[in-house]
């Protein structure tokens, strides 16, 4: 069962404009359900802006985006959104952003679902601090909360911007274990914008690697490393051999080379 | 307790060499009275002060609520909606910019000289800080906010509710705070014009007899009256907002 349909999709941004600019060009993925699917390339491929599109934050200008059945559309419960900075609002406890969603839908639903909140807090834990403000978390804790929120409507679908790329490494290191156990204990289907490419080989089941100018979907390569994995899998040669791939596609085929600056 | 210790020596050093200047010179009272005799004169209408202060207190508080009730939802209008912002912002930086003691004798002809006229007045000089504070922080709310609450569905009211307000609260309260303070002035402008009570009366009166002691009392109160009512304003945001004040270091 496909979760995302992603049909010969592009975006165009100021059409009509002095400077249109093409940000997708004829993309066309499905998404299997329970994938951990990583949308990776170089800043401006269009990675951000198509999971902006399966969100229903950006319509796309041709094409169909279809999220389990329908029509993607904003505000849709079946898909959970984390964003690139933790997006956490500051005048809310952290156990009231992760409520947020819920308090967007019915302000009725909200004490319905606390218990839910809280669960996942403890599940990302951070149920001590659930009645404090966000500023006094770290980077990586408020990340945590991020992802809680983008569950809390318990969606089949979580959508990922980037969401470590304003971590530190260690604290990155340890939030990417946290996905991978939260994508085998759920059986959602995760959706992963990234430009690290050990990361995406890491986390992902696929990987769809796109090219900029315009952005579209150069390859799709999938991940196969059985559970649970240990960052050592990114030593192994099929890991070498995937990002080998990678590069060759996102650098063009030659590969890459450093110039040390020193004769030969 | 150095920062409270040392304005006070301060202060303490300034009026000794007030007192001694006054007194060495031998300077009339009608042109600079000593702070001694500021003291005796403000304790010989001590009985008279809680009318005059409240009649000041209550144009200043009632002045300033009408402003807020007006320029908080006007300041979100002009944020939010392009055609009422172009159709009358610039009035109302025409009206900011009549100086209101230059209107003030207008209003009192066209409304009277009860309590009416000194709102008016009152408003007209605090409520457009108010008003623009409120429309920066409506405009200043990052994209980011108003896409989580777009993606969870919320509609434009619920994303003006939940996102817009209580980003523009921090940016509302500095608004407030230079709105109590005018507001003072509004009052004092007001019971200037027209008044048989309140501080601004008290001082018109007193330099009509060159009782400067008397008038200068009532100044001093007024300044710390002031003085109470911002700290009264950010108490309020540290009690209902704690949140907001950690971003401000002026407070």
């Amino acid at each position: 069962m496909k979760d995302v349909q992603i049909e010969n999709v592009s975006k165009v941004f100021g059409a009509g404009g002095a400077n249109p600019f093409t940000a997708l060009k004829d993309v066309d993925l499905a998404i299997d359900g329970g994938a951990f699917l990583s949308l990776l390339g170089p800043s401006g491929c269009g990675k951000s802006t198509l999971l902006r599109c399966i969100a229903g934050l950006e319509q796309p200008t041709h094409g169909n985006i279809k999220v389990g059945g329908g029509p993607a559309k904003p505000g849709f419960d079946n898909i959970g959104l984390v964003f690139q900075s933790p997006n956490l609002l500051p005048w809310l406890s952290v156990l009231d952003n992760v409520l947020y969603p819920v308090r967007v839908k019915s302000r009725s639903l909200v004490k319905q679902y606390r218990v839910q909140a809280m669960e996942l807090l403890e599940k990302v834990g951070l149920s001590h601090v659930a009645n404090q403000l966000p500023d006094s978390l770290s980077g990586g804790m408020q990340q945590r909360a991020g992802i809680a929120r983008g569950l809390v409507m318990d969606p089949d679908i979580l959508l990922m911007d980037e969401p470590f790329s304003a971590l530190d490494a260690m604290t990155r290191e340890d939030l990417q274990f946290e996905l991978i156990r939260l994508h085998q204990e759920t059986g959602k289907t995760f959706v992963f914008v990234t430009h690290s490419i050990p990361e995406a080989v890491f986390l992902s089941t696929k990987i769809a690697v796109m090219e900029s100018f315009p952005g579209r979907i150069s390859q799709l390569l999938n991940v196969d490393f059985t559970y649970p994995r240990a960052l050592d899998i990114l030593n192994s040669e099929q890991a070498i051999e995937i990002e080998h791939t990678i590069r060759a596609s996102i650098y063009g085929k030659t590969p890459v080379e450093v110039t040390t600056g020193e004769g030969h | 307790m150095r920062p409270i210790i040392l304005p006070i020596i301060s202060l303490a050093a300034l009026l000794l060499l007030w007192e001694v200047y006054v007194w060495a010179f031998e300077v009339p009272a009608y042109l600079l009275p000593a702070p001694s005799s500021i003291w005796a004169s403000g304790s010989q209408i001590l009985g008279a002060m809680p009318v005059h202060i409240w009649a000041t207190l209550f144009t200043v508080l009632a002045g300033f609520v009408v402003s807020v009730l007006i320029a908080i939802p006007l300041g979100v209008l002009i944020s939010l909606n392009r055609i009422a912002s172009e159709a009358i912002y610039p009035l109302l930086v025409f009206a900011n910019a009549i100086p209101v003691i230059a209107v003030a004798p207008i209003i009192v002809v066209m409304l009277g000289t009860g309590i009416e006229s000194r709102l008016v007045i009152n408003f007209l000089v605090c409520f457009f800080p108010i008003m623009v504070a409120t429309a920066t922080g409506i405009l200043d709310t990052p994209k980011a906010y108003l896409d989580l609450s777009r993606s969870t569905g919320a509609g434009f009211l619920t994303g003006l509710l939940t996102i817009r307000m209580p980003h523009a609260v921090p940016f509302i309260f500095s608004g407030l705070k230079i709105g109590i303070t005018l507001s003072v002035i509004g009052a004092v402008v007001g019971e200037f014009i027209t008044s048989n009570r309140g501080l601004g009366y008290l001082i018109v009166s007193a330099t009509t007899n060159f009782d400067l002691a008397q008038a200068m009392f009532a100044v001093i109160v007024l300044a710390i009256m002031s003085v109470i009512l911002f700290q009264g304003v950010q108490y309020m945001q540290k009690y209902f907002f704690p949140w907001s004040i950690k971003a401000q270091t002026l407070n």
